[in-house]
C-alpha cells in the first residue's frame, strides 16, 4: 500500500492523481488525497484535465472505429463460410459412412493379411516332449525347414 | 451476457453453428474494433485485424476453456494481434515514436505550466490532434491507456493481461495522460475561451 | 466425441475386432475344444511314390527316412473338450488314445498313448502348437512302418 504523506509535494503532479482518479487508492491513502484535493486548485484541474482526456479518447475513438461495422460482420461471415466449407468438406469426406466404412474395412483386411500372411517361422518345435515312455527304442528328431516333430519308436529296440 | 447465455453460446460455437458466430461478431465487434484502433490507429487495419481475431476464435473455439468470459478471451487476442501489427510496422519506420525507458514508478517530468497560443480548430483538426497525440505515445503505453479509459479495467487486469505489474500500469497510465495533457495544450486553451 | 462420428467409428471398431476374431492364430478367441486329425501313413521302401496330399507332411522326411514310399491310409478326426479321451482305430490291431489336458499358451497339452492289442508301444504327453502336427511312426505294417500325422488345431 501507498503510503501517502500529507505533504503537496508528493501528490501535486504525480502519479498519485492519476491513481486516485483511477480509483487505485484505498483506506488511508485515499483519505489523505482527498483532502487535499480538496484544498489544491491545481490537483483539481489536472484530474478535470485527465477526465477530459479520458471521455475525449472515448468519443474519438468510438467515432473512428464505428465505421464499416456490418462490413466486418459480412465480411467474418463470409471468411467462415469459406473456411467452415474447406474443413467441413473434408471431415465430410474422411468421416462420412461412404469412406469411414470401407476404409474401416480395408483397414480391417489389411491388418488380417499382415498378420495371417507375415507370420513368422516358429522358432521352436512343433511339439515339445514332456514325458515319453515306451518299449523298444525312442528317437525324437526335429525337421530342419519346418521345424516339425518326429517321434519314432522302434518296437524290437 | 448471462453465464448460462454465454455457455450456451460456447456450446454452439463449438458445434459450428454460423448463427452463432454471427451473433459473436455482432454483439462484440466494435467494442473489439475501439480496442483495436486504440492501439493501431487504423481505421481499415483494425477492421481486418477483427476480422483476423473472429476467425482465429472460428479455428480456435475448441481452445476456449470457459475459464474467462468469450470476450476477456476475444479482447486478448485482439491486443495481441494489434500490438503484433504495430510493431511490424515500426519496424517499417512508419511511425516516429518515443520508447519509454524509464524505471518503474519514475514517471518523467512533464509537468508543465507554459502558455501556449490560442488556435482555432474545427472537429476534423481536432480529431487529427487527438490522432497524432496518441500516435507519439509508445504503443504499450497506449495499449494500457485505451484499457483503461476505453475498456475500464483495473490496473490489476491491466497488468495481468499485458503481463506488468501493477506499478508499471500506473507509471505508463500517468505518463499517457501527461504525454497527451501537453500535446493537446492547445486544445485545452480553446475549450476555456 | 460428436454424436455424427460415433457411429462410423464404431462400426469401423467392429470390423476390425471381427477381423480380429477371423484369424485362425488367435488362440485367445477359439474356445478350448482341441481339434485333431490323425493321418495313418505307410511308410515302405517297397515302391517309388508318394500319394498325393501327402507332400508337405513327407517332404522333410524323405531327406531323415530311407522310406521310398509313403501311402494314405485313413484319416480320422476327433473334437476334443479339456480332459476328454478320443481314440483312433489304426491297421493291425493298433489303437491310439488321445486326451486333451489343455492349452498352455498356443500349446495343446495331449496325452498320446499308441497300444498294439492292449499292450502299449509309447506313451507321450506333448504340447502341441496350435496348426502344427507331430509324427508318431515306427510300428510295423506290411512291410514298412505306420506313420501317424497328428494335427491339431484350437
Amino acid at each position: 500500500m501507498l503510503k501517502v504523506k500529507a505533504n503537496n509535494e508528493i501528490i501535486c503532479g504525480t502519479e498519485i492523481i492519476s491513481r486516485f482518479m483511477d480509483n487505485e487508492l484505498h483506506g488511508d491513502d485515499l483519505i489523505t488525497v482527498e483532502k487535499h484535493i480538496d484544498s489544491c486548485e491545481s490537483c483539481r484541474k489536472r484530474l478535470d484535465i485527465y477526465s477530459k482526456i479520458g471521455s475525449g479518447l472515448n468519443s474519438f475513438i468510438n467515432a473512428e472505429a464505428s465505421l464499416q461495422g456490418q462490413e466486418i460482420v459480412e465480411g467474418v461471415i463470409s471468411r467462415i463460410r469459406q473456411k467452415g466449407n474447406w474443413l467441413q468438406g473434408f471431415k465430410e469426406l474422411v468421416l462420412s459412412r461412404r469412406t469411414f466404412i470401407p476404409a474401416g474395412v480395408a483397414l480391417s483386411i489389411a491388418l488380417a493379411s499382415l498378420i495371417f500372411l507375415n507370420n513368422p517361422a516358429p522358432a521352436g518345435p512343433s511339439a515339445i516332449i514332456s514325458s515319453l515312455s515306451g518299449t523298444g527304442s525312442l528317437t525324437i528328431v526335429v525337421t530342419p525347414e519346418t521345424r516339425q516333430t518326429i517321434l519314432w519308436v522302434n518296437e524290437n529296440g | 451476457m448471462a453465464d448460462s447465455d454465454e455457455d450456451r453460446l460456447v456450446l454452439d460455437l463449438k458445434n459450428r453453428d454460423e448463427k452463432a458466430y454471427g451473433m459473436l461478431v455482432s454483439q462484440y465487434q466494435a467494442k473489439l474494433r475501439n480496442v483495436a484502433y486504440g492501439i493501431t490507429l487504423d481505421a481499415e487495419e483494425s477492421a481486418d485485424i477483427i476480422q483476423d481475431v473472429f476467425l482465429k476464435a472460428y479455428t480456435g473455439i475448441e481452445r476456449f476453456k470457459g475459464e474467462s468470459s468469450l470476450y476477456t478471451w476475444l479482447r486478448r487476442i485482439t491486443i495481441n494481434e494489434s500490438l503484433n501489427w504495430v510493431r511490424k510496422w515500426k519496424r517499417r519506420f512508419r511511425w516516429q515514436h518515443q520508447s519509454i525507458d524509464q524505471e518503474e514508478g519514475n514517471a518523467p517530468d512533464l509537468v508543465s505550466d507554459r502558455p501556449d497560443p490560442e488556435e482555432s480548430l474545427d472537429n476534423r483538426q481536432l480529431s487529427g490532434m487527438v490522432k497524432k497525440a496518441l500516435e507519439s505515445l509508445p504503443e504499450k503505453a497506449r495499449t494500457i491507456l485505451i484499457l483503461k479509459e476505453v475498456e475500464g479495467l483495473s490496473y490489476d487486469e491491466i497488468g495481468e493481461l499485458m503481463g506488468i505489474n501493477k506499478g508499471t500500469v500506473s507509471s505508463r497510465i500517468f505518463y499517457a495522460r501527461e504525454k497527451l495533457r501537453e500535446s493537446l495544450k492547445g486544445v485545452e486553451s480553446e475549450g476555456q475561451q | 466425441m460428436k454424436t455424427k462420428y460415433r457411429a462410423p467409428l464404431l462400426i469401423t471398431f467392429l470390423f476390425f475386432v471381427i477381423s480380429l476374431l477371423l484369424l485362425p492364430s488367435s488362440p485367445a478367441w477359439s474356445g478350448t475344444n482341441i481339434r485333431i486329425t490323425v493321418k495313418t501313413i505307410l511308410a515302405s521302401e517297397k515302391g517309388n511314390s508318394v500319394d498325393p496330399g501327402l507332400n508337405d507332411i513327407v517332404r522333410e522326411l524323405q531327406s531323415l527316412f530311407r522310406y521310398s514310399s509313403y501311402k494314405f491310409l485313413g484319416e480320422k478326426g476327433l473334437s476334443l473338450s479339456l480332459n476328454s479321451k478320443g481314440v483312433v482305430s489304426l491297421p493291425e490291431q493298433v489303437t491310439m488314445n488321445i486326451s486333451s489336458m489343455g492349452i498352455e499358451g498356443d500349446r495343446a497339452v495331449l496325452d498320446i498313448e499308441i497300444l498294439r492289442g492292449g499292450s502299449r508301444i509309447i506313451q507321450t504327453v506333448i504340447k502341441l502348437r496350435n496348426n502344427s502336427s507331430i509324427n508318431i511312426g515306427g510300428p510295423e505294417y506290411k512291410g514298412g512302418n505306420l506313420l501317424f500325422n497328428i494335427f491339431a488345431s484350437f
